[in-house]
């Protein structure tokens, strides 16, 4: 596939406002109205496809986190003093990231500063460091849902529950075995259809 | 390193519980062959979870036979014939049972030094030879193992840096299960977060131990423990356990990703039921109050 950030003509740095203004041109454009009954019309409406398809693909990249997320005003990353470390972390530069963060005083060590730490301690797999800094990003801004999101998901590792565990409904090993009201109602019927086959009758009203 | 990676029996399919003990007689014969006898005593369940991990990951079985071993020399019995999983993963253990026999020597006392003294001798050819095959391996063992000792010396209080030695080793040998490039990066974590786990749950199995012989305890050091009484024993129990759920949890999620097919349903065993349970062994033997159902587990 190709790389839907040259189909739109912006720079995989661009923030979210860019890349939506840039997307409001284009779309101007191609519009299919403006070539309605012109030799142009099918070759419009491709091209519109494409710039629609590689604007959704770069949105829920962007949301997903599979690219650098510093550009989503919406959020308010683009405030963040921290918009390059974020940056790093995303792309893994544990070290650097690491490195900026301690160089920031302590009080300016503010909730967002609690959450790099933990994801980046997260990553390293320091995961008691990494549940330190979630618990006290979520403490210092409960509001958040990043870090609320964050903080449930690790404190709901502590509980010993696993992603994609098969056995989760077995109750961690026992087998239960149940007899729920839908199967002693069917079970009642058959015995009552037996019993009809054999000439008696078990339920009298069926 | 410590045999706490084993699968949960009591959840096992006859014929999954046939396949690994056939791999763990296998391993046990391959073990003797290339680094002698005194060399079997020292297989555990942990390095057959890894013949596993290895073989799943390349996406290879292990041929059976049936055939005699020494602690059964009237019965045949299936055993897995030596394949590539088997031989890396005898040669790991060697070289780590050495180091930690050398370590064991270094600390001890007196009393506890004589079996480490005993075996070192036997450890040592066979160390050797598997340092010719994996000499990288080996240095990296030696480095993360002096790590460890120092990092133990310095009385480290924090629980996460006093895992990272024995993490970084257990990922450099999950790494080298494969050439594959695109599986080294989920490796390396899935080995750090098993490494860290068996190092944890070992501590936390030896916390009394430790506090009796005044040796380091990761649990004791952090917390700044000076008593043992009930209470900072729950206290210990309470923190240990949130620490190793968390592992094995991001562990499990390091599994998923990986998404191996062969020995499926062993490993999934292991991963999700067996690291839990034993930890609730660990934890059941500290706290005898709380009776769960006894499952009667025989040793393989």
């Amino acid at each position: 596939m190709n790389d839907p950030y040259k189909i739109l003509g912006v720079s995989p740095n661009a923030t979210e406002e860019e890349i939506k203004s840039v997307y409001r041109e284009l779309a101007k454009e191609y519009h299919p109205d403006n070539y309605h009954a012109s030799p142009l019309d099918e070759l419009a409406k491709e091209r519109m496809q494409e710039i629609n398809d590689a604007y959704d693909n770069i949105m829920n990249m962007r949301r997903s986190g599979g690219q650098p997320q510093y550009g989503q005003t919406e959020q308010g990353y683009a405030n963040s003093e921290f918009a390059d470390i974020r940056r790093f972390i995303q792309e893994n530069r544990l070290e650097e990231s690491d490195e900026l963060l301690s160089g920031i005083p302590q009080n300016r060590r503010s909730a967002e500063w609690h959450f790099l730490k933990g994801s980046i301690c997260y990553k390293r797999g320091w995961l008691n460091d990494a549940f330190m800094h979630f618990t006290q990003a979520n403490k210092m801004d409960p509001s958040n849902p990043e870090y609320s999101a964050a903080y449930k998901q690790i404190l709901w590792q502590r509980q010993g529950n696993m992603r994609g565990n098969p056995y989760r409904e077995h109750n961690g090993g026992s087998n239960k075995s149940g007899c729920s009201g839908c199967d002693m109602c069917s079970a009642l019927i058959c015995a009552d259809c037996c019993c009809e086959c054999m000439g008696g009758d078990l339920i009298a009203c069926c | 390193m410590f045999g706490y990676i084993r699968p949960f029996k009591p959840e096992m399919k006859m014929r999954e519980y046939d396949v690994y003990k056939a791999i763990y007689c296998g391993l046990c014969k391959e073990l003797g062959k290339s680094f002698g006898f005194m060399s079997r005593m020292t297989l555990s369940y942990d390095f057959v979870f890894l013949a596993l991990i290895h073989m799943a990951v390349n996406d290879n079985v292990a041929s059976l036979e049936k055939s005699r071993c020494i602690a059964h020399p009237f019965k045949k019995s299936p055993m897995a014939i030596t394949n590539e999983a088997m031989s890396y993963t005898a040669s790991c253990m060697v070289i780590s049972i050495y180091y930690k026999l050398k370590d064991n020597l270094a600390d001890d006392g007196f009393i506890e030094r004589i079996p480490s003294a005993g075996m070192l001798p036997f450890s040592y050819g066979a160390f050797r030879k598997a340092t010719k095959s994996y000499p990288d391996l080996s240095n990296n063992v030696k480095e993360y193992v002096d790590a460890q000792r120092s990092i133990e010396q310095q009385n480290c209080t924090s629980i996460d840096m006093s895992a990272e030695p024995t993490a970084l080793i257990m990922a450099k040998i999950a790494q080298g299960v494969t050439d594959d490039s695109n599986f080294h990066d989920r490796l390396n974590r899935f080995g750090y977060l098993l490494g860290r786990w068996t190092y944890l749950i070992d501590a936390l199995d030896d916390v009394k131990d430790d506090f009796k012989a005044k040796s380091y305890n990761p649990f004791i050091a952090s917390m700044g423990i000076d008593i043992l009484d009930d209470e900072s024993l729950n206290h210990i129990f309470d923190v240990a356990k949130g620490s190793i759920n968390m592992t094995a949890s991001e562990l499990a999620s390091c599994y998923a990703d990986l998404d191996v097919q062969k020995y499926r349903p062993i490993l999934d065993n292991i991963i999700y039921l067996g690291l839990t349970h034993s930890l609730n062994t660990i934890i059941n033997k500290h706290d005898k109050n709380t009776r769960t159902e006894e499952i009667n587990e025989r040793p393989l």
